[in-house]
């Protein structure tokens, strides 16, 4: 994020703070697409994740006289939203998987019984939910915040030793829950398209 | 699927787009007027006279014929205390209080499971 950004956030958190509660949309407006896509990431629902960063938006609303300058403003956002997020899909685990996988033609199987890429890829991201919540927490922020271990460690408050370890067994339950999906056999499909190219 | 896979997939989630009325729907929750805050001051008379009366029911329960003791020494007010748990039957209230708190803490923990349950079912 730019300086000039940084600035532009801390001068409407102080409007607001002086009574302007206007001056928060360009806040709302600048920050709305991260905290959505976030949100989606740890639910897989359109909707539950605006939702979501609705909340986030106004408990950070209400707690802006919290926020102690000292970093910045996106960090004391990002973090708030985190909490937010990890507490409510705790409350209420994500239901997308199933859901979405409802909505499929059932038979998305290639003729050599591998699965399309497409679909590996939505079986990785649905499994990701399926994990013990500390696994999740930590693939999801880690990706998110493109594969930072650092900034990981930063928004769960861990230490970057922990969180290495939990991405390492994490990657590892995740390669058990796909095994039986027979990802081997559509890395060969794919493999094999490319070669018919 | 190696670790490269893993970060290749789980790296380009799909973007998503807030809808057209997110942003108008934070800012017309934020302007909206605050939630009313509770009337204690109205409250206060209904709040009291409840006490009174739980107060008052206590006091039939515990000395149905009317002849209040009041407690001197600490082996007096635990006898009173005793005598008083006795009177109301206090064990069945305990035991009644624990199997609903069990009966809850149970649904809550088969609605989470059969969650669980449903999301595996789901995937594989």
């Amino acid at each position: 994020m730019s300086d000039e950004q940084a600035d532009s956030d801390r001068a409407n958190v102080e409007r607001v703070l002086t009574g302007e509660t206007a001056a928060f949309e360009p806040v709302v407006r600048r920050w709305q697409g991260p905290l959505i896509n976030l949100a989606y990431r740890f639910c897989h629902d359109r909707g539950r994740a605006e939702e979501m960063a609705q909340e986030a938006f106004l408990r950070a609303f209400r707690a802006l006289g919290q926020w102690r300058k000292d970093a910045a403003f996106s960090t004391w956002l990002f973090a708030l939203a985190t909490n937010l997020y990890r507490t409510e899909i705790r409350r209420i685990p994500p239901l997308a998987a199933q859901l979405d996988r409802a909505n499929e033609p059932r038979d998305t199987r290639a003729v050599d019984g591998g699965l399309e890429d497409d679909d590996r890829d939505q079986a990785v991201r649905r499994a990701v939910l399926l994990l013990p919540h500390k696994y999740r927490e930590a693939l999801v922020l880690f990706y998110f915040r493109e594969m930072d271990v650092a900034a990981t460690a930063l928004s769960l408050s861990l230490p970057e030793g922990t969180v290495k370890a939990r991405l390492t067994r994490g990657r590892n339950l995740l390669r058990d829950k796909l095994a039986p999906r027979g990802l081997d056999r559509a890395r060969g499909t794919s493999e094999k398209q490319e070669a018919a190219k | 699927m190696t670790n490269e896979e893993i970060d290749r997939v789980l790296s380009r989630s799909p973007n998503i787009i807030p809808s057209d009325n997110f942003l108008g729907a934070v800012m017309g929750r934020l302007e909206a007027p605050p939630p009313l805050a509770f009337p204690w001051k109205r409250a206060l008379p209904g709040l009291a006279a409840w006490v009174g009366v739980l107060i008052w029911f206590l006091d039939a329960c515990i000395f149905p014929s009317g002849a209040s003791q009041v407690p001197v020494s600490l082996a007096m007010i635990y006898a009173y205390i005793v005598t008083a748990a006795e009177t109301v039957e206090a064990g069945w209230l305990s035991f009644a209080l624990l199997l609903s708190l069990l009966s809850v803490a149970l649904s809550l923990w088969i609605t989470g499971k059969r969650a669980s349950v449903v999301n595996v079912w789901g995937r594989f």
